[in-house]
């Protein structure tokens, strides 16, 4: 897909920014905190309907302003062009996502028709944060490219809310009563099922896409592999009867906890190079080619599910990056599709990249934006 | 904003507590009300009034009424062996509309939400299992499409099933006369869950 233009107003610092991209690599280029990251925010809105490092509606709405709107003409690989609008109304907090000027009313019909794919300095989390952020990547990939999931995903979610309520009540009751919760049990354990078996078989084929890009990026016979633990099961069946089982196993710890202990929002995602955990011993270097591995995996996972490309947007990438690897990830871009690049310094680009049609330079200067 | 007049300002704050209006559409409303003739607003205000001094819950289906039972209950014409058992009085009103079913209802009054404080003792499910004892042969179960609705179809279906009556669930599925092309994905993903053999 491609982002051909965006109108972005009262958003962050920018009153009224209206930008036309062009088909390859978009640089936005300027110092920091003059309104570059908030144009990838802007774009984020318009793919997920919201902010992606998780900026609340009212934290992006400009200081004394009644609503921010964003509006991007997006053509789709097919042929077909869109106008995505996202608009935000403080006095109702009401946020309305509309596709050619009809209201797209469920979210679950929206994520995943224009995928984007961030890479971001809140990205870091991915290889060496808790594992909250790793589940986090993979249902931000697995929602995009399957909507049975991300159903799923948001049903799992309200059992569980439901579900810890039971248990935090039993906690302060000191009893918890068997056909209060058995429901719910059963409820979490196949919504459970099918998130546990969809993210395995992600790992599983995730890896290859993976291992591809690491090869790029670091020519060395290091092997990254990444394995999910989680419930054991091969179908979504066996993993249910498990979860069950487990569930019973843990019943009386829950009670004491007050809240749920099984079931996949406490699985992890393991990380490692040749065969050495990622988060205990890899070095500063290996975890940032990691991680633009994952990234750049990630791209060519959804293009090769959605039979679309993906918009690539890339937060301040390089100044984490060391020139080498810089230029790995920009030769690797510069031929993919569209991207979309926030960087202080444009020395980056002064070997690879040549500002012709194919590709845009802007400056972006307390919140107005201007093409070079 | 505050009026001139308390009575007027007071209405407003009564109707702005209903559901899904808000402040404004509630100034609209009683604006509305001091403009009508005052025979027609005291028939507004005693209709009021009587759906709480009238209405009751019928003492089988638990659905709303004037007499109890209600005449769905005591209707001759209706099959007594087949309960639908719904949420709310207001899905009692969309089936009804159908047209096609010719069973009774059982109307839970809500589904179990632990957040919102419902448990199995705050819906009327041992009045339903009372109900199910013989005679009737099967129970439909008709909840709302939502993780509270699935779990109390979960915990019906355990308390019926050893019963030995027949329990079935309403599908979730494409909106008739909707096209498969527009039919949201959501929609279409529960809808291929729930498919059947032909
Ligand atoms: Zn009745």
């Amino acid at each position: 897909m491609n982002l051909k233009r965006i109108q972005i107003r009262n958003f962050r610092n920018h009153n009224q920014t209206n930008l036309t991209f062009a088909v390859g690599i978009n640089a936005l280029l300027g110092n920091n905190s003059e309104g570059k990251t908030s144009i990838l925010e802007a774009i984020s809105y318009l793919g997920l309907t919201k902010s992606f490092f998780g900026a609340s509606d009212v934290t992006v709405l400009q200081i004394g302003k009644e609503f921010f709107e964003i509006e991007g003409t997006i053509l789709a690989d097919g042929g077909v062009e869109n106008t995505v609008q996202v608009t935000y109304e403080k006095s109702s907090g009401e946020k309305i996502v509309s596709v050619n000027q009809t209201r797209s009313d469920k979210l679950t019909s929206f994520i995943g028709k224009f995928p984007v794919v961030i890479l971001s300095p809140e990205s870091n989390g991915i290889t060496s944060g808790p594992p909250a952020e790793r589940r986090k990547f993979m249902d931000l990939i697995l929602s995009q490219v399957s909507t049975a999931y991300f159903v799923d995903l948001q049903e799992y979610r309200g059992v569980l809310r439901q579900r810890n309520k039971i248990l935090l009540d039993a906690r302060s009751l000191g009893r918890l009563e068997p056909k209060v919760i058995e429901p719910w049990d059963i409820s979490l354990a196949r919504y459970g099922s099918r998130i546990t078996h969809r993210r395995r078989l992600f790992a599983m084929e995730f890896q290859a896409f993976m291992r591809n890009s690491y090869r790029e990026l670091v020519p060395s016979s290091e092997e990254p592999q990444i394995e999910y633990n989680g419930i054991p099961g091969s179908s979504i069946d066996e993993i249910a009867a498990s979860m069950t089982s487990e569930i019973c196993k843990h019943r009386s710890e829950e009670v004491r906890r007050g809240m749920t202990l099984v079931g996949p929002h406490r699985d992890e995602l393991q990380m490692s190079i040749s065969g050495m955990s990622v988060q205990k011993y890899a070095s500063q270097g290996q975890h940032k080619s990691l991680l633009v591995a994952l990234k750049i995996a990630e791209f060519f996972y959804v293009k090769e599910h959605k039979n679309e490309i993906p918009m690539f947007l890339l937060d301040d990438v390089f100044s984490e990056l060391d020139e080498l690897r810089s230029q790995h990830v920009l030769d690797l871009i510069g031929s993919i599709g569209q991207t979309i690049i926030t960087t202080t310094g444009e020395s980056v680009f002064h070997d690879t990249v040549s500002w012709n049609g194919q590709n845009r330079k802007f400056y972006v200067e307390k919140g107005t934006c201007s093409a070079r | 904003m505050l009026y001139t007049s308390e009575a007027l300002q007071q209405l407003i704050e009564e109707f702005a507590q209903l559901p899904g209006i808000g402040t404004k559409s509630a100034q609209r409303l009683a604006l509305y009300v001091l403009k009508r003739p005052r025979e027609e607003v005291v028939k507004m205000a005693n209709a009021l009034v009587s759906v709480k001094d009238r209405i009751k819950y019928c003492s089988s289906c638990w659905n709303i009424t004037d007499v109890d039972p209600c005449i769905i209950c005591c209707s001759p014409k209706r099959e007594h062996e087949v309960i639908c058992v719904v949420e709310e009085p207001n899905d009692v009103l969309a089936l009804e509309r159908t047209n096609e079913y010719r069973g009774l209802y059982h109307v839970l009054g809500g589904s179990l939400s632990p957040l919102d404080g419902i448990g199995p003792e705050d819906i009327k499910v041992r009045e339903l299992l009372a109900r199910v004892n013989g005679k009737v042969k099967e129970v439909i179960l008709a909840m709302n499409p939502n993780v509270e609705g699935e779990a109390t179809t979960i915990y019906l279906t355990r308390l019926l099933k050893p019963l030995g009556v027949k329990v079935t669930r309403i599908a979730r599925g494409i909106p008739v006369g909707g096209d498969l092309e527009f039919a949201d994905d959501a929609t279409l993903t529960r809808a291929l869950e729930g498919r059947e053999i032909l």
